[in-house]
């Protein structure tokens, strides 16, 4: 899977979700559409033990740092639990709520 | 631009409180009143501060309803919100109408009623604040926002879970000798440590609780001091600086730092003309434990990674040579959002006024600094008061 994400002209950061302005440089610099490799490494990550109304605990949340330059939040599963690390290898899809889920690299 | 002096100041218990929104409104400001002599003066203008109470009580529109409560009418009102900063940015708003000359006397008061809803409705309003679509619909929280900062800090710097739990423990041992704290108990680093967790590594003793209560401030010009009658009864505003960082976290350019502290505490003392080193009393936005550890690095009152060194060695206790949240911080002294930006400038009012608590006061401090954070870590005001 690839992650749809924009890339700055002028900064050349990449930005997940894709945005129309470049958050960094303003409304004057030019951003593209791209698309990033969905491989990426753990940040930091925590397991929320009181998540708000509709999510069942324990939620796995993890900031994965993507090969591409992106950082984004994810779900991890409950699979994920025991072997999530700081710089933990992972791969992200979307589950059907269009949120990024990572699993740990085999 | 002019001088501006903050000549009163008041604020009502925090806590869970019997009191309605209007209510705190009127018992804060009447006493910021008396503490100026003010009554019966004519105010130009009010800022009220709060973040939702729309939804917390079913009350809206504050500005005018504060003036018309108070007997201030005709004076402009105008409610300000930034999140849990909004009590700073109203009094930056104040700050800024005297400064400019359009006022010589503004009463800013800043409020929050939360326990009139369930803990899961309260959560609910206050997760607003954040970014939706990347953090909010994957169920992420400001504590696991700040768990996450939290396990990034401990990966670079080392910390470790029981330093992490000195932080609490001086909270509360501030907040139990303040009479208007929301926790007036002493905890340990054990009972914190080994606390219920939340979002792994912190426990519920890492975190701020909501509260009810409200704080006013009574700002005036030099010219509005002296007709009072105020002969040095007052503390000077030496600068203020306010600074955004990126809505969601992950979008941010750090983990274990805040952008929008380091550039608003840089306006802040560029405007004073100090540095952090003439810092002599602080408070800081704690609404998470490790919060304050950051706070303090960016802030530059010490190195990264030193924080720590410097809460361990006594350094920020009252008695320590930079006391920090002398009253307890948000841990102890409580959170009602739109309130706390307001009652930190209430507790450095006091700190240079030398009337703080007896246990909690400082010896002669010079200088006094706030720090509030509105958002999760994204809009921030840091100011700097004087002792006259
Ligand atoms: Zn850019």
């Amino acid at each position: 899977m690839e992650i749809e994400a924009s890339n700055c002209e002028s900064c050349k950061r990449i930005i997940v979700p894709p945005r129309d302005i470049c958050p960094y440089c303003g409304p004057n610099n030019p951003m593209n559409r791209t698309t990033i490799s969905n491989e990426g490494t753990i940040l930091t990550f925590t397991s929320l033990q009181r998540p708000p109304e509709g999510f069942e605990p324990p939620v796995l949340l993890a900031l994965v740092e993507l090969k591409g330059g992106a950082t984004v939040l994810c779900l991890g599963t409950r699979d994920e639990q025991s072997g999530t690390s700081i710089g933990s290898s992972v791969t992200l899809r979307k589950d059907s709520l269009d949120r990024f889920v990572y699993h740990l690299a085999k | 631009m002019k001088p501006v002096h903050v000549i009163g100041a008041g604020m009502t218990k925090f806590g869970v409180l019997e009191e309605g929104i209007l209510e705190l409104v009127q018992s804060a400001s009447l006493q910021a009143l008396d503490s100026s002599g003010s009554r019966g003066e004519s105010f130009d203008h009010i800022f009220v501060a709060t973040q939702n109470p729309d939804e917390f009580t079913g009350v809206g529109h504050l500005s005018t309803l504060t003036a018309d409560r108070l007997g201030l009418v005709p004076a402009g009102a105008t409610r300000v919100e930034t999140g849990p900063s909004s009590g700073s940015s109203a009094f930056e708003a104040g700050y800024a109408m005297i400064a400019s000359g359009m006022a010589d006397l503004v009463l800013v008061v800043g409020v929050e009623k939360m326990s009139e809803v369930e803990r899961g409705t309260a959560s609910k309003i206050l997760a607003k604040m954040m970014s939706n679509e990347n953090e909010t619909k994957y169920g992420a929280t400001p504590t696991a926002l700040a768990a996450m900062i939290a396990r990034r800090y401990m990966h670079e710097y080392g910390l470790t879970r029981d330093e992490l739990s000195l932080i609490p423990v001086k909270a509360h041992r501030n907040g139990a000798k303040n009479p208007l704290a929301h926790f007036q108990k002493e905890i340990t680093v054990d009972k914190v440590s080994n606390g219920r967790v939340v979002a792994d590594p912190l426990t519920l003793f890492d975190c701020c609780p909501t509260s009810d209560g409200a704080a006013a401030l009574v700002l005036a010009s030099e010219d509005k001091t002296k007709q009072i009658g105020l002969a040095d009864e007052y503390v000077k505003v030496l600068g203020v600086g306010h600074a955004t960082d990126f809505h969601a976290v992950q979008h941010r350019l750090s983990m274990t730092s805040m952008n929008a502290t380091v550039v608003a505490a840089q306006r802040a003392f560029k405007m004073a003309k100090l540095t952090p080193k003439h810092v002599d009393v602080c408070e800081l936005h704690d609404a998470f434990s490790i919060l304050e550890l950051i706070d303090m690095e960016d802030v530059g009152l010490v190195e990264r990674g030193q924080a720590i060194a410097a809460v361990k060695d006594g350094v920020t206790a009252v008695d320590g040579d930079l006391p920090i949240n002398t009253t307890g911080g948000l841990k102890a002294r409580g959170h009602p959002t739109g309130g706390t930006g307001v009652a930190q400038i209430y507790d450095i009012y006091t700190q240079l006024m030398g009337i703080a608590p007896s246990a909690l006061q400082v010896d002669t401090p010079q200088i006094g600094l706030t720090h509030n954070i509105g958002g999760f870590g994204n809009n921030m005001v840091v100011a700097l008061f004087g002792r006259n």
